[in-house]
């Protein structure tokens, strides 16, 4: 399709459109986990939400994405053109990159052109998947059927966001800064408990049960397919304003304090609720962080922390055989007893 | 029989539905074997559409064929790369057939639903900037031979249309089978009133079909078939067209029997499937359906949920029936990861990388030969490397184990039983997952054995399923050993190993027909467990009966099983013992 959904006509999903945008704004939070059926319009949002997006600046030609404005982890032919001088660098599409789920290794990370040095003995580096996602998305549907090692490094990147290859005689670094975006049905199988955990932020969803609000998806989803442009247009308003919303908190987050009692409560919730390490408590920080510059305000408050906190501990908790409810109502139960 | 003519008919509307709508429907899921009818039906799809490019492939294809890739073959002899053009962007603005669909792996199934969500194809070679249209129908061929396989949920959940044309006979399909060839059709101006599609919406997920993909197909497919008739909005004779051919009609016909039985005393039995008979509908025939009798039919859909048979309809509520990807035949010969086993001349797998040192070494003692043939003198120092020269590291992976529990649930073994089961597998699952191994409960009490849970990683999945388990009743010890071996059997043809944990005291009473006949029971059993010991897998026989006896040990014997007495089996231990044998498997 040539132009995608708009993000603001899609019904519903307000903790995963929620869970994205702070994604959005946040890079380091380290990723997304969305767990539900198909069809359930995963895919849907997370494009919208790239088309939304500002927009890269790139130089030509550069297979890296690389930021013309930071020196540093620039790829060669980068480091040539600014050296240089004079290049025009041009505004792309933020990209989102799919990870089918058959992916080597090799596709994802890149590796040696075995063709071109076959063919004409050069040693060329190809770039993978993760070079493709610099600076965008990437997502993987059905990440919990991918192979345990791939996930693995996945998460290592994402954190880190280098690349490294050190292999067939290659040793190349590129950045790697992107936003993971996993789905999956629980139901055909679970992510171990360490790469959950790595994840930043869970968020369950589900197909809208409301008829009047399937009502609604199926119209809107038709008249988009009848008239793409004039779909678009309608809520090109509304899809400027998240931009500018987008834009405005990316900014003023680095000013944003988080005072202590906003620290206490998040380390009291933590402990209520036995999440292991300090990687939950930090996200849920700076989850909050995020969600206050989203909504403009000047300080972290209590607010701010337990409207994030399900999203970002929901996938934390120990796994206890024994208790029939969801994470989700634990959580709510920690969260009412906060309040007391 | 008015069934299979209904069939054909609903196969014939869908050609032309697909000639209208092409690409933006997905596709069509044609559930059918092999044979003239589905050729036949085949001919007819491409009669309509003679231009369109039309290009047909299994789901082995190499992932570069698909997106286009080097041409490995054409690149060496010219010495400059050369791109094939994939086949996904050479079916653009037609049709893909996909043969034996329930085979397809989920990278292919991802590849493929990735160009259909986008229309376009990244190539994986030509850089970024290489972005290629790709709108195509998509027509997956459905082999399966039952309801354990079946189209892999990734395309299901994308097709918008799903036919049947298994009770189809020859006979029929013979006969008339023109179809119209539409024209000037425009479903876009069709209206559709907001009763219609609010119905539209209740029956998909009365059908258990959550996805919203299926209220999207209803609505478009309705339009379209109104407009096939002329009409300028859709009637619910349209919509209850539209349904048959979403969910298919195994889906329908067989709710409706279902409803007629179960909502006899409140609403009027359902019409047959076949009452609106559309493809000879040029006339304007007025169909005899109103909004009541839509109704009726999403009570039938409502139905359908709580039988989970509709074997086409993707992404049941409970999953169950069907899997996320077409595993059958899946064989680990061809692993992709592993430890490596030497090497061989072709690839292991589609996108498989030669190994260089390997393909050098091949290719070295024949570059003397080859500059003598080809007796250039000025090219003598190039490397001469051939296709044929191209050696792939194969690699053997650790198939995974999957773990068939058949328990007893009869009167004779205590009730407590059950309870320990179940304890064994959670925490036999809560440790799956670092091994990646499953788990499968067979439940036997009363007249048969069920498969309570199928082959599962899931803790969830496996909670909810072994949380209605019933106990009590006879003991149909040979339906729990023909229900094994069946299970067993699939799970090794999908490259996993089967390890079969019969709980039980050997001591059955009914016969697989559901009599209580304890002679008969014996015979079959002794017949089954002679099957069971030639099949190459673990047998282990939990004896958990209150007092062990030796009948139990020689029927243990008899399946050429472990004997393990466990009077007191508790959880904990059940479990361990498992544990240890999937280690050794």
């Amino acid at each position: 399709m040539s132009s995608t959904f708009p993000f603001s006509a899609i019904v519903g999903q307000t903790e995963m459109r929620d869970a994205l945008l702070l994604a959005a704004v946040e890079p380091t939070l380290g990723g997304v986990l969305v767990f539900g059926h198909r069809g359930t319009g995963k895919t849907t949002v997370v494009r919208a939400l790239a088309g939304l997006l500002p927009g890269i600046d790139v130089l030509p030609g550069c297979r890296f994405n690389c930021d013309p404005k930071k020196q540093e982890g620039m790829c060669e032919h980068c480091q040539r053109l600014t050296q240089k001088g004079g290049a025009k660098t041009k505004k792309v599409p933020t990209p989102v990159v799919d990870l089918p789920l058959g992916a080597s290794e090799d596709r994802v990370v890149g590796s040696l052109d075995l063709e071109k040095a076959l063919v004409s003995g050069e040693k060329s580096f190809e770039p993978g998947l993760l070079a493709a996602a610099n600076r965008g998305f990437l997502y993987i549907d059905e990440a919990n059927l991918l192979e345990d090692h791939l996930v693995d490094l996945l998460l290592d990147v994402a954190a880190s966001g280098v690349n490294v290859v050190e292999r067939e005689g290659l040793s190349i670094r590129h950045a790697a800064r992107f936003v993971l975006v996993g789905s999956g049905n629980p139901e055909e199988g679970e992510l171990r408990p360490q790469l959950l955990d790595r994840f930043g932020l869970s968020v369950e969803v589900s197909s809208p049960t409301d008829i009047a609000d399937r009502v609604e998806v199926v119209k809107r989803r038709d008249a988009f397919d009848r008239d793409p442009e004039g779909f678009t247009r309608k809520y090109r308003a509304k899809d400027g304003k998240v931009r500018s919303r987008i834009t405005r908190a990316r900014e003023a987050i680095g000013t944003i304090p988080v005072p202590d009692e906003t620290l206490a409560d998040a380390a009291t919730l933590c402990l209520a609720l036995g999440v292991d390490g300090l990687r939950g408590e930090l996200t849920l920080i700076r989850a909050a962080r995020a969600r206050a510059a989203l909504d403009s305000d000047a300080s972290v408050t209590r607010a701010h922390l337990l409207n994030v906190a399900p999203s970002a501990l929901r996938h934390r908790l120990r796994r206890d055989p024994l208790d029939e409810a969801g994470s989700t109502a634990r959580i709510e139960r920690a969260i009412a007893d906060l309040a007391d | 029989m008015v069934e299979n003519e209904a069939a054909w008919h609903d196969a014939l509307l869908a050609i032309r539905v697909v000639q209208v709508a092409r690409y933006r429907i997905g596709g069509i899921h044609l559930r059918a074997r092999t044979g003239p009818v589905r050729d036949v039906w085949l001919q007819r799809l491409r009669d309509v559409l003679p231009d369109a490019p039309l290009i047909r492939f299994s789901p082995g294809i190499d992932d570069g064929r698909l997106l286009g890739d080097l041409d490995l073959s054409r690149t060496l002899a010219e010495g400059r790369p050369i791109l094939s053009e994939g086949l996904l962007t050479r079916a653009n603005d037609g049709m893909i057939i996909l043969a034996m669909a329930e085979r397809a792996e989920p990278s292919l199934c991802g590849i493929i639903a990735g160009a259909m969500d986008s229309g376009t194809v990244r190539p994986e070679r030509t850089g970024q900037s290489g972005i290629a249209p790709a709108r195509f129908t998509l027509i997956a061929l459905d082999e399966g031979a039952d309801e354990t396989e079946g189209l892999p949920l990734a395309l299901g959940d994308r097709l918008a249309l799903r036919i049947d044309l298994t009770s189809v006979s020859w006979r029929i399909s013979n006969g008339d089978c023109s179809v119209p060839n539409e024209t000037r059709i425009d479903p876009d101006s069709v209206t559709i009133s907001d009763d219609i599609l609010a119905a539209l919406a209740s029956a998909s997920m009365m059908a258990g079909w959550q996805s919203m993909r299926s209220p999207i197909w209803l609505s478009m497919v309705s339009r379209i078939v109104a407009a096939l008739e002329g009409s300028q909005q859709v009637e619910p004779g349209h919509a209850a067209a539209a349904i048959r051919l979403v969910f298919g009609p195994t889906a329908i016909s067989e709710t409706v029997e279902e409803a007629e039985g179960e909502t006899m005393d409140e609403t009027p039995p359902p019409p047959p499937p076949d009452a609106p008979d559309e493809s000879d509908a040029e006339n304007d025939t007025p169909t005899d359906f109103d909004l009541e009798s839509l109704k009726d039919l999403l009570v039938a859909a409502e139905a359908a949920k709580n039988m989970q048979l509709p074997i086409l309809l993707p992404g049941q509520a409970a999953g169950a029936n069907v899997r996320s990807s077409g595993k059958s035949g899946a064989h680990k010969n061809k692993a992709r990861r592993g430890r490596p086993t030497g090497f061989t001349p072709h690839a292991p797998f589609p996108g498989a990388k030669p190994n260089i040192l390997a393909t050098l070494r091949t290719a070295a003692p024949w570059q003397a030969i080859r500059q003598r043939e080809r007796g250039d003198d000025a090219a003598a120092r190039r490397l001469d490397i051939r296709k044929s020269d191209f050696r792939y590291r194969r690699l053997k992976d650790r198939s995974e184990t999957t773990v068939i529990f058949a328990v007893d649930a009869s009167g004779s073994t205590a009730m407590a039983r059950l309870g320990e089961a179940k304890g064994a597998v959670e925490l036999l699952l809560s440790e799956c997952y670092i091994r990646r191994d499953s788990v499968a409960v067979i439940a036997f009490r009363g007249t048969e054995a069920d498969i309570l849970l199928e082959p599962t990683r899931s803790l969830v999945r496996a909670k909810r399923a072994l949380g209605k388990l019933p106990g009590g009743g006879p003991t149909p010890l040979a339906s729990a050993m023909a229900k094994s071996l069946e299970l067993s059997m699939r799970v090794a043809r999908e490259g996993q190993s089967p390890l079969l944990v019969l709980m039980t005291d050997g001591n059955g009473n009914i016969a697989l027909d559901g009599n209580v006949d304890r002679s008969r029971s014996r015979e079959e059993v002794a017949h089954l467990a002679r099957q069971i010991a030639i099949q190459p897998m673990q047998v282990v026989m939990i004896d958990i009966s209150a007092r062990p006896r030796e009948m139990a040990r020689a029927f243990a014997a008899s399946l050429h099983a472990d004997y393990v007495a466990l009077p007191r089996a508790d959880a904990a231990s059940v479990s361990r013992l498992v544990s240890t044998y999937m280690q050794a498997v």
